[in-house]
């Protein structure tokens, strides 16, 4: 008897139990293993959009409170009470994890039909790790429990690792060993923050036994903010440094200015579905951990950052934009520009006002969407003349007019076409920072118009102009890393031909989104919007604390100045 | 008294089997044989646990043994970790002429291990952590006979004495300050002394006498644990000498050693707690850096795992230091905000026992994998010699990452479960900072951040391994030579990991049941001294709301 509750469950164990078929029957040969694959990740999908039709934003439960979190599934797991920590095994969906967890499941296909041809070599494994991470992505969306999410937090790490590791280009092995050791070292300090909120909150209740669950814990310690004047105190002390600690980790993974080394190396060495993952999803990651525990647990240490988080956010638009600009390796340049368009993402999220936060939301959204078709586009290209340097190809658009398409429909929704999703978002983004601080909105502005010249430049380079394939006019370093079986199907212009049907149903499902996100954002929007409005809540209240603390220590400060002009001796 | 014999049946088993086999020794007997023998007498002491365990004692009479339900939780999985090392042990000892010698020793090993588990006497406890001292000197020689053998060996036979006579020098004291040899009534006397006059006011409690014996019993457990500064052995005899007898230094002295340190200085120096902490905290900060540090350097495998294990003896003495916070400051920590007590993770020195099972658990299947991939005298020395091994042994490759993933502290595996607690331990160390605010004591605080930068450190040299297995192509095609009975030990082990990582719950119950057997009053089994210290510890003002 399927019942909505286990939808979650569902669409973790799903891929869970596809990626151990792959693995038992590797022995059938490729074909097999790959429609398989193909044919568990569109099951999935199915399961996610029956997720997204049956989710009810406006669902009340008996006492006539908002139900924002439904299709709830709670599995006794380390522990229980008396006996070990709490620790359950709890998935449930709200408007938040919604559209993330949709939009995993909705990557996974093109991810797959791009590695249709390009991964020969041992399939089974590289498919299995591939739902492996779609169970573990989901599960980082889904989970309802602090450390059941940390738990597929890391978990992540571990197939993407070999993903990169082993099917990834020439320089794979530092890539994935970077990659690893930097998101761990940002993520056990995350673990520290997570661990002191769950001891906080038994401090501040007085409960003998930890709550794990993340709603108790974001709504418990909001409750007991609001009375109890012992836990104003102690987290008006401790608030900051959970902050930093989440932070840590999670700005690593966004990847936030200063930290975003481990990105463009990882996205480049990635194969073409590691890429349109890690991209598309991993990154969301950070941002998701900002929204559901930076924002709703410690709001007064998120205004005390605002600045901090929000000039980082500034400097990564800019600056990765103009590192994008300067890029010869078209993936490099995709890679630079998901720095730049995180930045808009948590620009959005610390406005700290709905607006804002539904920007950012739907930022990640779209930039999952646009960046991940990017990549599976690079792929496709890369695939057929094996280099990624920008100078090697020109008009493309005559030899490939529906790939130029396509292209330009995402180059377009990335750099904030009105009309496609990817303007909604900005301009959603921006005006939250705006009322909040309209320098910082001023500035990221040149971001777009940065945007959207290395973005039509790549274009123009490659797509328009003279026509020249890579291999043909003395590009001998590029053709190099071609088989020598390949090389020889240059001479016919036949052999490469447009997008094949497995092409387009790989990229033709994500332009869907990006034109429906476009045209009727309402439709998203209106899915996140108590969600929001319910972090909202606790941001404002967060913020009255932030007021009260700050006058608090304004008066103590100016009475210490008054209290030494009184005494000039001390 | 008869209970004394019942409690320590099962060691009697094993070790008088063991003299069996080294006598049988000088018979012609099939050395193939040896090893299934040692595992019927290994399923005969589990029978003698089996029924010891039903044996009660009385609180009130003084015996020198004892044993809280948590010990035999720790009694069961030494047999385990026991069965596991015999098992990995059998394809290379199949052809050897001293099986017979080499298992007779193990078995004994094991049974010091056992009880120093249950020894509630400091001569006895002495007795038993030389059980394992002494077969170890023997096991080491037996391994391997060249001059890095010669020399590993005698250098650990030096420094094992001279810590031994730190330790008993440190008992010594203990004796001259309250009289007595007993662990129970030394904590009691203790607590009777220094328990009530409160040791967190300086100069109040802790005399010096107790203070020197608590810095020489950390100093000469601090050679078994492998904590730095005590540490310099490990590294020259783990490369010195085999994969197996180096995986049972890094496994059997670190559990006797954590065990006896809990059962006397956590739970009977009452009075100590503050010096205590502090050598526990300091010796932990330094012992996973300098673990950590110098692991990142190494390219021979045993090498690179002793300073591993050195670093992982430095995350459990994370717990140990909470453990003295907490039975000095009950309120004050994990113990409890509250009235009724746990919050349901495990308390500091519970997470250290969690920490030490996960760790030894691992060790074993990653060592294990080392002596399957050894032959007969040749060693995997260099770390390349690994590479690739996702191509030619999948299989074992999958289950050396399953162990160095969990060591590296990655979700859902033991390390991480393991990890979590002691963290946690250390961040519910409390400090009031101004009327009725209580935030996290900075030191430990400190030691937190330590520990998981550590364990990011960590995450580097096991990530390297694993990607010299996996992202590598191999170099040549390895020759195993350490048969099925040891493969079958390392994917026995990853199958206990894997059971412990996805389903931690039985080990979290039998840790949180120390805390039920101590408040039930009908509990005979229970160790009559902690009941006391846990009476003294809450009767003790308490001068913190």
């Amino acid at each position: 008897m399927f019942q909505l509750s286990q939808i979650p469950f569902l669409m973790v164990t799903l891929p869970l139990a596809g990626a151990l078929v792959l693995l038992l029957t590797a022995r059938f040969g490729i074909e097999h293993v790959r429609r398989t694959a193909l044919m568990n990740v569109l099951l999935t999908f199915a399961v996610a959009v029956v997720m997204v039709v049956r989710y009810d934003p406006d669902r009340v439960d008996d006492n006539n409170q908002p139900q924002l979190i439904q299709m709830a599934m709670v599995m006794p797991w380390v522990g229980s009470p008396g006996a070990g920590p709490d620790i359950r095994f709890a998935l449930g969906i709200d408007g938040i994890s919604l559209w993330l967890i949709a939009l995993s499941a909705l990557l996974m296909i093109p991810a797959v039909l791009v590695s249709w041809e390009a991964v020969q070599d041992r399939p089974a494994a590289f498919y299995a790790l591939m739902l492996v991470l779609e169970a573990g992505l989901i599960g980082v969306f889904a989970a309802q429990d602090i450390i059941l999410f940390y738990v597929f937090f890391e978990f992540t790490l571990i197939p993407l690792f070999f993903m990169v590791g082993i099917w990834g280009g020439q320089d794979r092995r530092w890539a994935a060993r970077k990659f690893f050791i930097y998101t761990l070292a940002g993520s056990v300090l995350t673990f520290l923050g997570l661990i002191a909120v769950v001891l906080s909150y038994s401090w501040m209740s007085g409960n003998s036994e930890l709550t794990f669950s993340i709603p108790a814990l974001t709504q418990g310690i909001s409750q007991q903010l609001a009375v109890n004047p012992e836990a104003q105190a102690y987290w008006a002390k401790a608030s900051p440094w959970i902050f930093l600690a989440l932070f840590a980790g999670f700005a690593i993974k966004v990847p936030l200015f200063p930290f975003h080394t481990w990105l463009p190396l990882a996205h480049v060495e990635a194969p073409t579905a590691g890429s349109v993952l890690l991209a598309g999803v991993l990154l969301k990651i950070g941002s998701y951990g900002f929204l559901r525990f930076a924002l709703p647990l410690v709001p007064e240490a998120c205004f005390r950052f605002f600045d901090f988080v929000s000039i980082l956010a500034v400097i990564g638009i800019i600056y990765g934009a103009l590192l994008a600009l300067a890029q010869d390796d078209i993936k490099k340049l995709v890679a630079y520009s998901s720095v730049s368009h995180m930045g808009f993402c948590l620009l959005g999220l610390f406005a700290l006002n709905s607006v804002g936060i539904t920007g950012g939301l739907l930022q990640m959204i779209n930039h999952g969407l646009s960046t991940g078709a990017l990549f599976a586009i690079v792929g496709m290209l890369y695939e057929r003349y094996h280099t990624r340097d920008i100078q090697a190809y020109h008009r493309m658009a005559k030899k490939y007019p529906v790939m130029a398409f396509i292209l330009l429909i995402v180059v377009f929704s990335s750099i904030g076409l009105p009309g496609l999703n990817g303007f909604t978002g900005e301009i959603l983004a921006l005006m939250g920072m705006f009322k909040s601080n309209w320098l910082y909105a001023v500035l990221s502005l040149s971001g777009i118009i940065l945007g959207a010249w290395y973005m039509l430049w790549l274009v123009q380079r490659t797509f328009f102009g003279r026509l020249r394939e890579p291999g043909h006019e003395g590009h001998g370093h590029a053709a190099s890393g071609l088989a020598a079986h390949d090389a020889g199907d240059y001479s016919s212009e036949s052999a490469l031909t447009d997008l094949n049907v497995r092409e387009l149903c790989a990229l033709v499902p994500v332009v869907v989104l990006i034109a429906w996100i476009g045209i009727y954002p309402q439709y998203f929007i209106r899915r996140m919007e108590p969600s929001i409005s319910q972090v909202m809540r606790q941001v404002d209240a967060g913020f009255q604390r932030y007021e009260q603390f700050r006058a608090v220590s304004q008066n103590e400060r100016e009475g210490k100045i008054f209290a030494r002009a009184e005494n000039p001796a001390d | 008294m008869w209970e004394t014999f019942q409690i320590v049946l099962p060691q009697t088993v094993l070790a008088g089997l063991a003299c069996l086999f080294i006598l049988g020794g000088t018979f012609s007997i099939p050395a193939r044989l040896w090893g299934p023998l040692a595992l019927v007498a290994l399923g005969l002491s589990a029978g003698a646990l089996y029924y010891s365990a039903g044996v009660t004692i009385d609180p009130t009479e003084p015996l020198a043994v004892s044993r809280s339900a948590l010990d035999l939780g720790i009694l069961w999985s030494c047999l385990l970790i026991g069965a596991l090392f015999v098992l990995i042990s059998i394809g290379s000892q199949s052809q050897s002429a001293t099986a017979a010698e080499f298992y007779g020793l193990l078995l004994l090993l094991l049974s010091g291990v056992m009880l120093v588990t249950v020894a509630n006497d400091l001569i006895l406890l002495f007795l038993s952590l030389e059980l394992i001292s002494v077969p170890t000197y023997v096991l080491l020689y037996l391994g391997r006979h060249d001059n890095a053998s010669q020399e590993a060996t005698t250098k650990y036979f030096l420094l094992s004495v001279l810590s031994a006579a730190i330790l008993l020098y440190g008992f010594a004291f203990l004796y001259g300050l309250t009289g007595n040899t007993r662990l129970d009534a030394i904590q009691t006397v203790l607590s009777t002394t220094y328990g009530a006059t409160n040791s967190d006011t300086p100069g109040a409690g802790g005399s010096p006498l107790g203070i020197i014996a608590l810095l020489l019993i950390f100093a000469g457990l601090g050679f078994k644990i492998a904590a730095v500064p005590f540490h310099f052995y490990a590294p020259d005899v783990y490369e010195g000498t085999t994969a197996f007898n180096a995986g049972l230094l890094a496994v059997a002295p670190k559990i006797a050693g954590f065990v006896a340190l809990i059962h006397v200085a956590s739970y009977s120096l009452v009075g100590f707690e503050r010096t205590g902490q502090q050598l526990a905290l300091i010796l932990a900060a330094i012992t996973m850096t300098g673990g950590n540090c110098l692991a990142l350097l190494q390219t021979n495998i045993r090498r690179l795992l002793a300073y591993s294990s050195i670093a992982h003896a430095g995350y459990m003495l994370i717990g140990i230091a909470a453990g003295f916070w907490e039975s000095w400051n009950p309120e004050l920590s994990l113990q409890g905000a509250s009235e009724s007590g746990r919050m349901g993770l495990p308390g500091g020195v519970e997470a250290s026992l969690l920490y030490l099972l996960a760790y030894s658990l691992t060790s074993v299947g990653l060592f294990g994998g080392l002596v399957y991939l050894a032959r007969p005298g040749r060693e995997i020395n260099h770390i390349d010699e690994l590479t690739g091994l996702g191509r030619t042994q999948p299989l074992l490759a999958a289950a050396l990452a399953v162990f160095l993933f969990s060591l590296a502290g990655i979700p859902p595996l033991p390390g991480f479960w393991a990890k979590l607690s002691v963290f946690a331990t250390a961040l519910s160390v409390r400090q009031e900072v101004e009327a009725g605010v209580y935030v996290i004591h900075p030191a430990f605080l400190w030691l937190a951040v330590i520990g998981v930068v550590n364990a990011a450190i960590g995450g580097v040299y096991y990530l390297k391994l694993i990607a010299l297995m996996f992202l590598n192509d191999p170099l040549s095609t390895p020759r195993p030579g350490g048969g099925r009975p040891a493969l079958a030990g390392v994917l026995c082990a990853a199958a206990l990991v894997l059971a412990f990582g996805l389903a931690p719950r039985m080990v979290f119950k039998a840790l949180a049941s120390r805390d039920d057997a101590a408040t039930s009053a009908n509990s005979s089994r229970l160790n009559p001294g902690r009941s006391i210290e846990r009476l003294a510890s809450q009767s003790r003002p308490v001068d913190r709301p």
